[in-house]
C-alpha cells in the first residue's frame, strides 16, 4: 500500500498545539508509520492468536513510537524500527503471564543430512497453514514471520529481536524445516500425500 | 556439488544469501537436476503460500482509532478542560473521571480529538446520516474493546428482553462468520441508540436503531444512493470510508453501517431490512 499520507482513514487535523519532536512533527510520523499499521497488526495476530490483544498491543506500539520518535532518525528504516518495538512489547507482555519455551541454542542439529522431503500440496488452506505455523515454537515462528512474510534480512531480525544474526539463521532453519515437517504430517492424514 | 551438499543452500539463496561463488556452484547443479529443482521451485511456493495465509486486508477502524489515539497523545491538552466545558453540558458521553486533573484532562482530550473526527469525516453527508454514523464511530470504532467475542447464538440468553428480537431478527439475516462484538444501549449526542456490533475479518458493522424525532425523514436528495427492499426505500452514503445505510419506520431510525465496501454495506442492509424494519413496525411504540 503506497500513500505519502494517511488520507484514505485520516481526517483534517484540528489545530491543536503539538510536541514537535527530533525526529520531526505528528504530520511527519503520521506519513512515516502509518503506512506499516497493516503488516504490524498481522505480525502481531500471529504472534498473540487474540484479535483483540494484537489491537491493542498495535495501539501500544504506535503510542511507544510517537513518544521515542526523537530517537528516530528520519530517512532510516521505520519498518524495522516499528517491528523492533513490536517485539519489545511482545516479550514484555509474555514475560509477565508465560514462561519463555527454553530451547537449547547449542543442539547440533543435522537437518543437511536428513532425506528428502516431500512437497507440499496446494490443497492446504490457508487455516492449515495458520495451525502449522502456531504450532512451532513462537521463537522460531517470529523470526519466519520477519524473513519470509515481512522479508527483512538477516542483519534487520537480529536488530529487531535483539539477538546474533547466527540465533537469526539457526532459528530461521529449524523453524523452516519444523514447518514443512507439519504441513507433510497434515497432508498425510488428510491422505492428500502417499 | 551434490545434492545433499544443494539441499540445506536452497534457502539460504532464496533470502540472497549466498555469494556469488557459491549461487553460481548452486545454479549450475539445479541446471542437471529435476529434483533440487523442484525442490526450489516447491519452497518458493511454499514462501509465497505462507505470505498469503499470513496476509489479511488492513482493519479501517483500526488506523482510525490508532491516529485518533497518537494524536490526543500528541496534544497538549491544558487548554483542554475549558475548552470542553460546553461540550460537556451537552454531550452524553460517558468520562471516566480518574483521581488528579492530568488524568481527567487526558480522557477529555481523547473525547475531542474523536469527536473532531467524527465531524470531520461527517461534513458532506446530512445530520440525519450523521446520526447513525456518529454512534458508530463513538461506540464501535473508539469504545472500549471487549475482551471476547462471542457467536450471537450464544448471548440470546443474557441480554435483557427488550434486545432480543432484534437480536434475532439479525442473526436470522446475518452471513456466516459474524462475531458479536457489542450489544448495548448507548446515548451519544442527546439521542439513546439500541447497538449490535459485529465483527468479521477485521470489519466492525453496527446495525443502530434510535427512535425518530419529529420531522425526522431521510431526504433522497441529500444521501448517494437508494435503494429498495420490497417497496422499503434504503438511503445510502459514505463518510471518509465509511458506510452508511439507513431506513426509517413510524417511530425509528435503522442504520447500518461500517467499514466494509459500499456493494457489502448495502448488501448486508438489504439482507437486514425486512427482519429489521418488521421488529421496529410490531414493537408498541
Amino acid at each position: 500500500m503506497n500513500r505519502t499520507d494517511t488520507a484514505q482513514w485520516s481526517f483534517p487535523m484540528e489545530k491543536v498545539e503539538t510536541g514537535v519532536r527530533r525526529g520531526g512533527t505528528l504530520a511527519d510520523f503520521e506519513a512515516e508509520a502509518m503506512p506499516h499499521l497493516n503488516d504490524l497488526h498481522r505480525t502481531a495476530q500471529r504472534i498473540l492468536r487474540d484479535p483483540t490483544r494484537a489491537e491493542d498491543v498495535v495501539q501500544e506500539v504506535y503510542l511507544q513510537a510517537w513518544k521515542s520518535f526523537h530517537r528516530f532518525e528520519p530517512g532510516t528504516n521505520c519498518k524495522a524500527w516499528l517491528f523492533k518495538i513490536l517485539f519489545h512489547s511482545v516479550n514484555h507482555y509474555r514475560r509477565k503471564w508465560f514462561r519463555l519455551r527454553f530451547l537449547s541454542e547449542n543442539e547440533q542439529h543435522l537437518e543437511e543430512n536428513l532425506p528428502w522431503q516431500p512437497s507440499v500440496p496446494e490443497q492446504l488452506t490457508d487455516r492449515i497453514i495458520l495451525d502449522a505455523l502456531d504450532s512451532i515454537p513462537s521463537e522460531f515462528k517470529g523470526v519466519v514471520l520477519l524473513v519470509d512474510v515481512e522479508e527483512f534480512s538477516y542483519k534487520e531480525v537480529a536488530t529487531i529481536l535483539s539477538i546474533p544474526i547466527g540465533t537469526v539463521m539457526s532459528r530461521l532453519s529449524r523453524g523452516r524445516k519444523l514447518l514443512r515437517d507439519r504441513l507433510s504430517g497434515v497432508a498425510q492424514s488428510y491422505g492428500i500425500r502417499k | 556439488m551434490t545434492c545433499q551438499n544443494t539441499l540445506p543452500q536452497l534457502d539460504l539463496y532464496l533470502d540472497n544469501q549466498l555469494d556469488a561463488d557459491d549461487a553460481t556452484l548452486l545454479r549450475h547443479h539445479l541446471e542437471g537436476c529435476p529434483s533440487c529443482r523442484q525442490e526450489l521451485q516447491f519452497r518458493r511456493q511454499f514462501r509465497n503460500r505462507l505470505k498469503d495465509a499470513v496476509s489479511s486486508p488492513p482493519a479501517p477502524y483500526l488506523e482510525t482509532r490508532v491516529l485518533a489515539r497518537v494524536r490526543s497523545e500528541a496534544a497538549v491538552g491544558k487548554s483542554v478542560w475549558f475548552g470542553l466545558r460546553r461540550q460537556i453540558a451537552g454531550a452524553a458521553a460517558v468520562i471516566v473521571i480518574s483521581v488528579g486533573a492530568g488524568g481527567v484532562a487526558y480522557h477529555l482530550d481523547q473525547l475531542r480529538i474523536q469527536d473532531h473526527a467524527i465531524q470531520a469525516a461527517s461534513q458532506q453527508i446530512s445530520s440525519l446520516m450523521r446520526v447513525g454514523f456518529g454512534d458508530h464511530m463513538h461506540c464501535a470504532v473508539f469504545g472500549k474493546v471487549p475482551r471476547k467475542l462471542v457467536k450471537l447464538e450464544a448471548v440470546d440468553n443474557e441480554l435483557p428482553t427488550a434486545y432480543k428480537p432484534l437480536l434475532k431478527a439479525v442473526g436470522e439475516k446475518l452471513p456466516a462468520g459474524y462475531l458479536l462484538y457489542t450489544a448495548h444501549t448507548c446515548r451519544y449526542a442527546g439521542r439513546t441508540f439500541q447497538h449490535l456490533a459485529m465483527k468479521k475479518d477485521d470489519r466492525i458493522v453496527s446495525v443502530i436503531v434510535t427512535r425518530r424525532q419529529d420531522g425526522e425523514r431521510f431526504d433522497a436528495k441529500e444521501v448517494r444512493g437508494l435503494l429498495a427492499q420490497g417497496g422499503l426505500p434504503i438511503y445510502t452514503n459514505t463518510a471518509a470510508q465509511y458506510q452508511i445505510a439507513g431506513l426509517e419506520t413510524a417511530d425509528h431510525l435503522a442504520y447500518v453501517v461500517s467499514d466494509l465496501t459500499q456493494g457489502e454495506n448495502s448488501a448486508l442492509m438489504l439482507a437486514l431490512a425486512p427482519a429489521v424494519s418488521g421488529y421496529l413496525t410490531s414493537r408498541p411504540s
